[in-house]
């Protein structure tokens, strides 16, 4: 999508009415400075004029300019453009909060408030959001200053201050429901919720840090990032090499990008079908599970046909993709996506006249519009809310512009009508991929070599399946200055307490499901930390579980 | 004889097991053995597994429960042996209600919000079910009167035991990813193994009530046949009611119940409706 002039214009017009500077506007991004008093008037004229809140990122600036920076992320879906604006202050001085006017800004500033340092006014009473409650005070991880391998001492005695005085309904770290660690307390009466407490980040998220250690550089971080999630990590990887490369301002080949979007759909395709699985699981409806995961299966063999792995594909590069897909390949595909659909759409219509699931479903979980507006929720879970939003179609990047495909939006905003979007986006990513198979184009599939000036910054966001995944980077010497990752859970999690309201019990874990929450996503990626050997590693759950055993 | 169901409730439900799999397109318990005995080996399992106690009470009613579906079992092959369960129907669903008593009672002790919630549910479903099951056996096997009237209370006591088996989607008392096993959440090892075991034999005891039913209906076996016959249905109606449940959904506590109440409803009505069409007496 080509951003007009005139959108361009007018943004930067009001920045500098407002007494900032625009520092560099890119075909996709405007970056701006303005005064810290004026973010409030900037980010409602945005939010007025249909912005989205992408994120927010804390940056430790001191050795640059003295100074600590909150950079605010809005995109503009309809105009195709990202909006960067940073607020700086001194270290005591106090940063204004833009929550009273965007609900979805509270979740980004006190992750800024805990891992960077930031005084944010009317935060500065509320309980620690990710940082555990032994961590010492006055350290922020994310500070320059601050070795990425600094280790707290444990204090236990700190977590018991943590634990409620009232119980409810307890729903994790560990329940059946929740694949992975987080924690929601349900306040019940009879069997209905009337009010919810959630509690994440148990997983340590140590990824970001990470990234600026002197042991990775540019290279080796897109495998680090593919780790952050074991259902979409080619996603992440896929956003970080498209902020490195615009930030570097590298031309990717045409056919490396078909490659990539390729692979997105398909994770995709596997994503949805795992997710339509689980949830007739959690509705006692095991043959549509089974059934489900069995026509998932293909597409994890089609993946492995593609890249030599059903997951963690680990072929994106900077500056391309390290695997071609040949003529013989593209056929295969083509073969086994027909039948995939065939599969599909013969089980789909059973799967969605199940009496049960559609009872369960209907009118239970409700998202406003407005709500999912404010929050700036994303993916299916803002499309079943009747939010025409979709990254791939409104902002240009890989191969998205040269194909077709309807966005599915419903406006009832329940669980049904979010599931009824993640059955639609399984037929449309199956002819997403067809048609960039189809239209593949011949040449390189990567740039021989590339440069990363220091001191760049660049915003990039993929449409994931749980929604859009939204990569920051300010570039550094060898590796990232700052990387930020926003997953779409950490965007849509907010969304739940609304969701969970009035909602019977019973189909409080279907509404939790169902914005299909990734947690290890939202906390990042593990660190083990063997404390015997002083080593550390990334693992997955598997592996995890094998290191426990082992030590 | 009368022992047998000890052995063939978790061989009939290894059974069930491995056709469920094959309808849900899975391979189920691999090979000839496991076919027919995982649920034993999963008992075993489970008897080898450390035992811990939130309390005592727990122990003693899960055993008490234990004993009533013994009692309850035994009860049934007698009289089945002996033709008479037709008079000692009463004895036997009072046995299978005070043992169901005895979980609702098991959970709500316990200081557990989803037992609690639970054993809320198992009350409901129970509450609805025992009366109509026992008034409806009761009417089928000692009344004498038209067939056409007797049908919607021969579906009554089908229903009964298929909700009694604790079947999707009326194991709304366990409903694992919702309670986390509600009544049994606090239960583990060898005590965890013996509520299974009893889920296993009350659901033999249902199977073999509806057999018996079913032949008592249809009329046409002598006395001693049906008893045989029955031995050999049982499994059939076991393996019915877990193909039945693969192909539904859990329903919900706000739901669930109150169908099968107006379900209940409809065939009394119907049954009621009958007998005045045809001369006021069953």
């Amino acid at each position: 999508m080509n951003v007009s002039i005139e959108t361009i214009r007018e943004i930067e017009e009001k920045v500098i009415e407002l007494g900032g500077i625009v520092e560099s506007t890119t075909e996709t991004t405007i970056f701006a400075e303005i005064p810290r008093k004026n973010i409030k008037e900037l980010a409602k004229w945005l939010y007025n004029s249909g912005a989205f809140l992408k994120t927010c990122v804390g940056v430790d600036e001191r050795i640059i300019d003295n100074r600590l920076a909150l950079y605010y992320i809005f995109g503009l879906d309809e105009k195709g453009l990202d909006v960067v604006v940073k607020i700086s202050s001194l270290e005591r001085e106090v940063l204004p909060s833009i929550i009273d006017i965007i609900p979805g800004a509270e979740w980004c500033e006190l992750e800024a408030r805990d891992l960077v340092g930031l005084h944010i006014l009317g935060h500065e009473n509320k309980p620690r959001f990710i940082l555990p409650q032994d961590w010492p005070e006055g350290v922020y991880p994310l500070r320059k200053d601050i070795p990425h391998d600094y280790r707290p001492p444990l204090n236990t005695e700190k977590f018991i201050e943590e634990l409620p005085r009232e119980v409810g309904l307890p729903i994790g770290p560990y329940h059946p429901v929740l694949h992975e660690p987080e924690y929601f307390e349900l306040y019940v009466e009879s069997e209905r919720v009337i009010d919810v407490e959630y509690r994440g980040f148990h997983v340590h998220r140590g990824i970001e840090k990470l990234a600026e250690s002197p042991r990775f550089t540019y290279k080796i971080i897109p495998f680090i990032a593919e780790r952050i999630c074991g259902i979409c990590g080619f996603v992440h990887s896929s956003c970080y090499v498209l902020a490195v490369e615009r930030a570097a301002k590298i031309n990717v080949p045409e056919r490396a990008e078909y490659i990539r979007s390729i692979l997105l759909e398909i994770e995709r395709v596997q994503s949805h079908l795992l997710w339509l699985g689980v949830v007739a699981h959690i509705l006692g409806y095991d043959a549509g599970f089974m059934h489900m995961w069995r026509i998932r299966e293909p597409i994890m063999i089609l993946a492995e046909l593609l890249t030599g792995s059903r997951k963690t594909y680990g072929i994106n590069i900077i500056g391309g993709v390290r695997r071609d897909i040949d003529e013989d390949k593209k056929k295969k595909a083509l073969e086994s996506l027909r039948g995939i659909r065939e599969e599909f759409r013969r089980f789909v219509d059973v799967y969605i006249s199940v009496p049960e699931i559609v009872k369960r479903a209907t009118g239970t979980g409700i998202l406003p519009r407005d709500v999912a507006r404010a929050l700036s929720v994303v993916g299916p879970t803002a499309r079943g809310s009747g939010l025409n939003r979709d990254i791939r179609r409104d902002y240009s990047y890989f191969a998205y512009k040269h194909v077709s495909f309807k966005v599915p939006v419903y406006t009832e905003g329940d669980n049904l009508a979010r599931l009824l979007v993640r059955v639609d986006e399984v037929f449309e990513s199956i002819s997403v991929i067809e048609q960039l198979l189809d239209m593949l184009p011949k040449g390189p599939i990567a740039v021989e070599s590339y440069e990363i000036p220091p001191l760049k910054k660049a915003v990039a966001a993929i449409e994931a399946p749980r929604g859009e995944d939204v990569h920051f980077i300010i570039t550094g010497l060898d590796r990232p200055y700052r990387w930020r990752v926003r997953s779409p859970t950490y965007q849509n999690i907010p969304a739940l307490r609304v969701m969970l309201k009035n909602t019977p019990l019973a189909d409080a874990f279907l509404t939790i499901a169902s914005i299909d929450p990734c947690f290890s996503c939202t906390d990042r990626v593990i660190v083990v930390h063997d404390v015997k050997s002083s080593s550390k590693k990334f693992v997955s759950l598997f592996e995890g579980r094998k290191y426990a055993a082992n030590n | 004889m009368t022992l047998t169901p000890l052995l063939l409730a978790p061989i009939y439900d290894s059974i069930e097991r491995k056709i469920r799999a094959l309808v849900q397109s899975r391979v189920g318990p691999i090979g000839f053995s496991r076919s027919f005995l995982q649920s034993w080996f999963d008992i075993i399992k489970l008897l080898s597994k450390e035992l811990i106690l939130t309390s005592y009470g727990v122990a003693l009613i899960t055993i008490l429960e234990f004993i009533l579906v013994l009692i309850a079992m035994i009860t049934l092959q007698v009289a089945l042996l002996t033709s008479q369960l037709q008079w000692t129907i009463a004895l036997l669903i009072t046995f299978l209600s005070v043992s169901t008593a005895f979980s609702i009672l098991r959970a709500i002790s316990l200081d557990n919000p989803f037992s609690s919630i639970g054993a809320l549910r198992e009350f409901y479903i129970a509450l609805i079910v025992e009366g109509f099951f026992l008034s409806s056996l009761a009417i089928i096997l000692l009344v004498e009167g038209p067939v056409v009237s007797k049908i919607p209370l021969l579906c009554i006591i089908a229903i009964s035991c298929y909700v009694g088996s604790g079947k999707v989607p009326f194991d709304l008392a366990e409903a694992e990813l919702e309670i986390a096993s509600g009544i049994n959440i606090e239960l583990s090892g060898p005590l965890l193994a013996m509520a299974l075991y009893s889920t296993q034999i009350k659901r033999y005891i249902l199977a073999q009530i509806l057999s018996y039913t079913l032949l008592k209906f249809i009329d046409i076996l002598t006395t001693s046949t049906i008893t045989y016959i029955t031995l050999l249905l049982t499994p059939i109606i076991w393996v019915v009611f877990g193909v039945i449940s693969v192909i539904l959904a859990r329903t919900r506590v706000d739901i669930g119940p109150l169908t099968l109440l107006k379900v209940i409803l409809i065939l009394i009505s119907l049954a009621l409706v009958t007998i005045l069409l045809t001369g006021g007496t069953v």
